[in-house]
């Protein structure tokens, strides 16, 4: 039996871990990374918009529709690579007891709930012309939306306790069973789609991207990526700044 | 092993003490589903072809409302502290709850099953597979339950986090499941969608007693 | 202007295309207004507490208070 998991023990590492954990250092370093953070998601999303918006070709079969590619699928990337990191923080939270891991996965989740709905809401828009119909049980789709369900659920769990450190690490348990799980509900709503496949939706097939329009989406993919770490990097350099705060405040109520 | 022996007996002694609780989930269960004929009319074709799929998710909610029973009283009473300090690991605890609560639930939820395959004209020779879909179903809905019911222990508004954070789980298993029986009816074998019930099942087992436990630790902290 | 409007049409699917980058826009520019107020906001309060808190401590400065050294 493998009583001694995760939560109970210290590491023997964890010492060294405390060390990266300092508040302190991750805000010098976090000072350094997020002005070229912000510059470069400002720079490569420039740049795509022109280049998606003006320079791309349209597509033979899907016309200028296939523009909203731009943004749907670097979106449809963030959501996922954002949750692998929701699962790394609280990995780091739960095995290395590394402080910094909570908050940053309290940082990541909105964010990547964001990027989800940003993807589903653009395939709707992507799928109206396409399919003639806002919303198919579309294999991908369905799994995306399940994804959300997922981060909404990490979000209420972590919010939902009085201690603020008890939501975090339940909210990272959610977060890596979760990453079990999705593996197993993707395999299973592909499974489903194609026992029910709706007949009446013809279905483009996506036949190996174009360089031309590779391109345009690798720099979107790549302003969607620092704008990410941008947000996320203020988010959590906010979060620490309350619980300063809070501490401080609780010092001075008791009037020491 | 003889700790978890005993656990499992004290659970069921005390589900059978509340047999009430039981009694009222079967209840839902057959209620819930027989308000469907009257929202999409009693057309015979129509309730066979949504019947089967609407007793899975009516069991899969059943088991939902059930959940509250499996930790919560023991985290208030303080048992759960007490069970920490069992001698028997606590991953294995978990799963003796689990099996308990299956018991009390999913058993009498699968007893009540014959009732409304009746009711949506379920064919006969479909029964066994839909019943056999649930047997396995409900045990990790059970499983992967538990692991909710242990995240919010303690947590506001518990009753309405656990379908948020336990229903994305339920979805392969709802797929699996009624997949099986739709398969029996469409003329299609069975076999494949019960063989991939079995292995998310065989796979929720350890996955709910491992952050189950973890889970326990935290509220317990 | 013949050229801007083709341009605003996107071959007749420009109700898809631009609400598409709209929304993105939106989303994102939500999330980084947001989170940059979020921010001003917790260290503008961790600000004021520190200086109710040297004040404090410049009062009782050299009591009974061990701690007013630090």
């Amino acid at each position: 039996m493998t009583r001694a998991t995760s939560t109970s023990r210290p590491t023997a590492s964890a010492g060294s871990w405390h060390r990266f954990a300092n508040p302190g250092r991750f805000l010098r370093i976090s000072g350094h990374v997020y002005p070229w953070s912000l510059g470069l998601a400002l720079l490569c999303l420039g740049v795509g918009l022109v280049w998606s918006l003006g320079l791309a070709p349209a597509d033979y079969q899907q016309g200028d529709s296939v523009r909203i590619m731009y943004v749907h699928v670097p979106a449809a990337w963030m959501a996922l690579f954002a949750y692998s990191l929701l699962a790394a923080a609280g990995a780091s939270l739960l095995i290395w007891r590394h402080p910094l891991g909570g908050v940053a996965a309290t940082a990541i989740a909105p964010v990547g709930a964001a990027f989800t709905f940003l993807a589903l809401a653009t395939g709707s828009l992507w799928g109206k012309p396409m399919w003639g119909t806002w919303w198919v049980w579309d294999a991908r789709l369905t799994s995306v939306l399940i994804l959300l369900f997922l981060y909404l659920g990490h979000m209420a769990l972590t919010h939902a306790f009085e201690n603020a450190e008890r939501g975090r690490k339940a909210a990272a348990v959610l977060a890596l069973a979760g990453v079990v799980n999705l593996p197993i509900i993707k395999f299973s709503v592909d499974w489903w789609n194609t026992l029910h496949q709706p007949a009446s939706v013809t279905r483009i097939g996506t036949p190996a991207i174009h360089e031309a329009m590779l391109w345009p989406l690798l720099v979107m993919a790549g302003g969607f990526m620092f704008f990410f770490f941008a947000v996320v990097l203020l988010r959590m350099r906010a979060a620490l700044a309350a619980q300063r705060a809070e501490a401080l405040d609780r010092r001075i109520m008791l009037g020491r | 092993m003889n700790a978890l022996a005993a656990l499992l007996a004290r659970d069921l002694r005390l589900a059978l003490r509340q047999s009430g609780d039981v009694l009222l989930a079967v209840l839902f269960f057959i209620l819930g589903a027989a308000l469907f004929p009257f929202a999409v009319g009693p057309e015979p074709n129509l309730l066979l072809r949504i019947g089967p799929g609407l007793i899975w998710v009516m069991a899969l909610l059943s088991v939902l409302l059930s959940l509250d029973r499996l930790f919560a009283p023991d985290h208030e009473d303080g048992t759960l502290d007490l069970l920490l300090l069992a001698p028997a690991p606590l991953e294995g605890i978990v799963l003796a709850r689990i099996l308990a609560h299956w018991l009390a639930s999913g058993g009498p939820l699968i007893l009540a099953t014959p009732l409304l395959a009746v009711f949506f004209g379920v064919p006969t020779y479909a029964l066994p597979v839909l019943l056999g879909s649930l047997l396995l179903g409900t045990l990790a809905l059970s499983a992967l339950g538990a692991l909710g019911a242990a995240l919010t222990l303690g947590a506001r508004r518990a009753g309405v986090l656990v379908p948020l954070l336990v229903l994305p789980l339920y979805i392969p298993v709802l797929i699996f499941g009624a997949g099986a029986v739709d398969a029996v009816l469409t003329g299609l074998a069975a076999r494949p969608h019960l063989l991939l019930l079995a292995a998310v099942l065989v796979l929720s087992l350890p996955l709910a007693a491992l952050a189950g436990a973890a889970a326990l630790r935290q509220a317990a902290e | 202007m013949d050229g801007l409007f083709s341009f605003l049409s996107m071959g007749g699917y420009g109700a898809y295309v631009w609400p598409s980058y709209g929304l993105a826009l939106l989303v994102m520019g939500g999330l980084f207004l947001q989170a940059r107020r979020d921010l001003r906001h917790s260290e503008q309060r961790l600000l004021d507490l520190k200086q109710r808190d040297a004040s404090q401590q410049g009062g009782r400065d050299g009591k009974d208070n061990p701690e007013a050294s630090r």
